[in-house]
């Protein structure tokens, strides 16, 4: 508690610079599990972001907050939750948004808020989030936030000071996390608990921390039930402990074994060397293998140095430039465009990924705002899109199903007329914008469009991230899995066997056209082979193979 | 003493029918390379599409000059009361002004009426099948200029291609038409839109262009005369045929027609359209 506002109001008073230092706290939390809570996706695909959306969420929410010069609960509140929507992406996002619209709410008018507040801002926050999605779902971040505020309420009722409103809150949000398999039948095949209500349970933990006099950056650490034995994520949550520091570079990741001359590796050895070259260096493992994880602005000579010490394998380089490039760079675009395009009656504006997949929907009239891998647009991010695309009138496609979520907050802060069209996946997406007509009026595009959703069939290829077993499918950690219409159906050691395995639960007697996006560890030859089988295995429909670009996925198919 | 029916040959009307009606069909050019021929006159269809598929070089299309169109117009105008000149947009193809100079240069004693349809292909087939009919019935030279505007307002014309390819390198993608085109197979589909090419939608397979012509034809209300009409798929025409001739009126229906050759190198190979006239009172 600040020292001025103790002069004169109870002493469990916070105002809002107290709101800024407890938040700042919970984000330090979340930030450091953000990796593991992406891991827990139900599915074991490679794109889990339920951590990053959480968590990009909160900074544009402290970003947004720390630039009001105010003591006042209610303005600090009021900026937290304006920060927190635009910065929200992803269902989660939006979800853990809410928190800050409560508060808002609650605070209204207070420069200094207690207990009882806290717990009321926590029901409202619980409310608006059962709103906020269409269609609620229980064992999910939704009842978390439910049994946390109903413990804030029992505590704040009973004379708890804000401390223990919020030591109350964690206790039963913790529960609850570990709860929702039993609500959640997808959670239990798939062996975890859910991400969203453990992220959440992080935010209340970060401040618990803090207020306890704790440092949670340091001090966060899981519950037991987070199972965090297998190699990808132990060495996840391993790897997170010095995300502290904001450097991008590449961050770059592989395997170290000794060669076979009996030369043991040394821990302590390689992690000198590396600190060297690279930052957020996380060193694990023993003397025969050790999992690297660096930032560096230099992965092959880093690399070239790896190998002097044993042999190098699993390499993953992922350049996290590149992607808040891409992002500043669809901006500059899209900019651009406002200033000079030429105006149209209705502008289509289409998330995307992937060079090829991008180049198709530009080359059909879209306005594309890229997404990274695991970095869905926040709401800010979706209407600024929106706001620079040539017209007054603008469709949006989100591609993807956590994206439409903030896309639907988007159309309250954009200046234009804005209809969103769900589509939750790229064929999706692609069919709909063909089904767009620039000189048809805007609610027969939107009609025409949303008929064509149920048309086509989306199936997926991409590598499992983790061990499970789920809609009755087996799947080990590193093996190819076949995904129709988001439903895991097959797995297996080989992309193509998979890929003919996936096509022959999808095709039905009236399919006409497959068309495969090819990506991820693909490359052109594989692909033309991996068609040239589906060709023969489906000799009456039309195959269609295309460079998709996309990361991760081997293929990702539309069966129309 | 009657008045005289005079087209031009991309109206498409099947050749037994003009005959039948006393339709006089003035043909313009397709050329390959050096060879000149005459649409629907000198080149049968099949060999057309075979070059247009095959050849090494694109047909390039012309107009009837205004000297033909006068001799016809001299030949029809002795003892006849006037003549009726139908004849496509004339943003598409410059044969309407040949035809309007042909009828002010051609000195002919009778009244010559020269009109433009702002439609293509068999639009303008039913267009002029239409006024060619109340002709026939006795109809003067008034009451079928009226008859003409008044069909070719009711007059609709869409059509599934196979590439929008014959179209562009031809140069008949309208202004309002979004450039379709790059790595994604897709069917355009078109319709003309106060003389102009204009997009219906776009389909990826051919199964779903049909379903869309079919859907399109519905949404037009009821109908007083259909024409199917085809590139290179007759079996194709016939069975879209057979499904939208309840639209129209008991014991009616409709005129199957194949793209003749100056059409057909704009439209290209496994082109199916749908053109109509939709009632009086829709």
């Amino acid at each position: 508690m600040s020292q001025s506002s103790n002069l004169h109001q109870p002493s469990n008073a916070l105002d809002g610079q107290d709101l800024i230092s407890m938040f700042s706290a919970a984000t330090a939390a979340l930030r450091k599990h953000s990796e593991m809570v992406n891991r827990l996706n139900v599915y074991p695909v490679p794109d889990g972001d339920t951590g990053t959306n959480m968590l990009l969420t909160l900074e544009r929410m402290l970003d947004t907050a720390s630039q009001i010069k105010s003591q006042s609960a209610s303005e600090i509140a009021n900026a937290m939750w304006e920060g927190a929507l635009r910065g929200s992406g992803g269902n989660s996002g939006v979800i853990l948004a809410q928190l800050f619209k409560g508060m808002s709410t609650s605070f209204a008018g207070c420069d200094n808020v207690g207990p009882l507040q806290v717990a009321e801002a926590l029901t409202e926050a619980r409310d608006f989030a059962y709103s906020a999605v269409g269609n609620p779902v229980e064992g999910t971040m939704l009842t978390v936030m439910t049994e946390a505020a109903s413990a804030a309420r029992d505590s704040a009722t009973n004379a708890g000071t804000v401390l223990e409103v919020f030591e109350a809150s964690s206790i039963a949000a913790s529960a609850a996390v570990e709860n929702t398999p039993n609500l959640l039948a997808r959670l239990r095949e798939a062996g975890v608990v859910d991400a969203g209500g453990l992220g959440f349970w992080l935010v209340l933990e970060g401040i618990r921390l803090h207020l306890s006099g704790q440092n949670a950056a340091l001090d966060a650490e899981l519950p037991d039930y987070v199972d965090v034995s297998d190699s990808a994520t132990g060495l996840a949550q391993e790897f997170l402990h010095s995300t502290e520091d904001e450097e991008y570079g590449n961050c770059t990741q592989f395997t170290l074994e000794s060669t076979s001359e009996g030369a043991s590796l040394s821990l302590d050895a390689i992690i000198t060397s590396m600190n060297e070259s690279a930052s957020s260096v996380v060193v694990v493992g023993d003397s025969n293998l050790v999992k690297v994880h660096v930032h560096t602005e230099t992965p092959k000579e880093l690399l070239e140095y790896a190998r002097t010490l044993g042999k190098v394998d699993q390499i993953r380089i992922q350049n996290m430039d590149e992607q808040r490039r891409d992002y500043a760079e669809s901006w500059r675009r899209l900019a651009a465009n406002a200033d000079t395009a030429m105006q149209v009656p209705i502008a289509v504006v289409a998330v995307a990924w992937g060079e090829g997949l991008v180049r198709i929907f530009r080359e059909h009239g879209a306005t594309v705002l890229i997404a990274g891998d695991t970095m869905n647009p926040s709401v800010q991010e979706i209407a600024d899109a929106v706001d620079a695309a040539p017209s007054d009138n603008v469709i949006f496609l989100p591609n993807n199903r956590d994206i439409l979520p903030a896309a639907q907050q988007a159309v309250s802060i954009s200046s234009k007329t804005l209809r969103v069209v769900p589509t939750s996946n790229i064929p999706e997406g692609i069919s709909a914008l063909l089904e767009f007509v620039q000189t048809r009026p805007l609610d027969e595009n939107v009609e025409g469009m949303e008929e064509t959703l149920s048309s086509v069939t989306c199936a997926e290829v991409c590598l499992s991230v983790r061990s499970v077993n789920l809609d009755g499918v087996d799947a080990a950690e590193g093996q190819v899995i076949g995904l129709l219409e988001r439903k895991m159906v097959v797995s297996g050691d080989d992309a193509t066997s998979v890929l003919l395995n996936l096509l022959g639960q999808a095709v039905a007697p009236d399919s006409e056209l497959i068309t495969l996006y090819w990506g991820g560890p693909m490359d052109n030859r594989q692909a033309e082979l991996a068609a040239e089988s589906v060709s023969n295995q489906f000799p009456d429909v039309d195959i269609e193979l295309l460079p998709g670009g996309q990361p991760h996925y081997h293929f990702i198919i539309s069966i129309e | 003493m009657t008045v005289k029916i005079v087209t031009d040959s991309t109206a498409d009307i099947p050749s037994e029918l003009a005959q039948e009606l006393g339709i006089e069909v003035v043909p313009l050019k397709v050329r390959f390379g050096t060879e000149e021929f005459l649409d629907g006159m000198n080149l049968s269809s099949e060999e057309f599409y075979q070059r247009l598929i095959e050849g090494p070089t694109l047909p390039t299309t012309s107009q009837p000059s205004v000297g033909e169109f006068a001799e016809v117009y001299r030949h029809l105008g002795e003892g006849s009361d006037g003549i009726m000149s139908i004849h496509l947009s004339s943003k598409l193809s410059g044969t309407f002004n040949s035809a309007k100079q042909a009828s002010e240069e051609a000195k002919v004693c009778c009244p010559i009426e020269v009109f433009d349809t702002l439609q293509a292909s068999m639009a303008v087939g039913l267009i002029v099948l239409a006024v060619a009919r109340a002709a026939n019935a006795g109809a003067g030279m008034e009451e079928l200029t009226a008859l003409a505007e008044d069909t070719s307002s009711r007059s609709e014309f869409f059509v599934m291609l196979d590439t929008l390819e014959y179209l562009k390198k031809g140069g008949r993608v309208g202004p309002a038409m979004a450039l379709i085109g790059g790595i994604l197979n897709i069917k355009p589909m078109i319709i003309l839109r106060d003389g102009e090419v204009n997009e219906l939608a776009k389909e990826r397979t051919r199964r779903k262009g049909v379903a869309r012509l079919i859907r399109t034809a519905h949404e037009f209300g009821t109908i007083d005369d259909m024409a199917i009409l085809h590139s290179t798929t007759p079996d194709e025409a016939d069975s879209l045929a057979s499904n939208l001739s309840r639209l129209l009126p008991e014991g009616r229906q409709p005129v199957i027609s194949r793209a003749g050759s100056v059409i057909g190198t704009y439209s290209g190979p496994g082109a199916l359209g749908i053109a109509l006239i939709r009632s009086a009172t829709s």
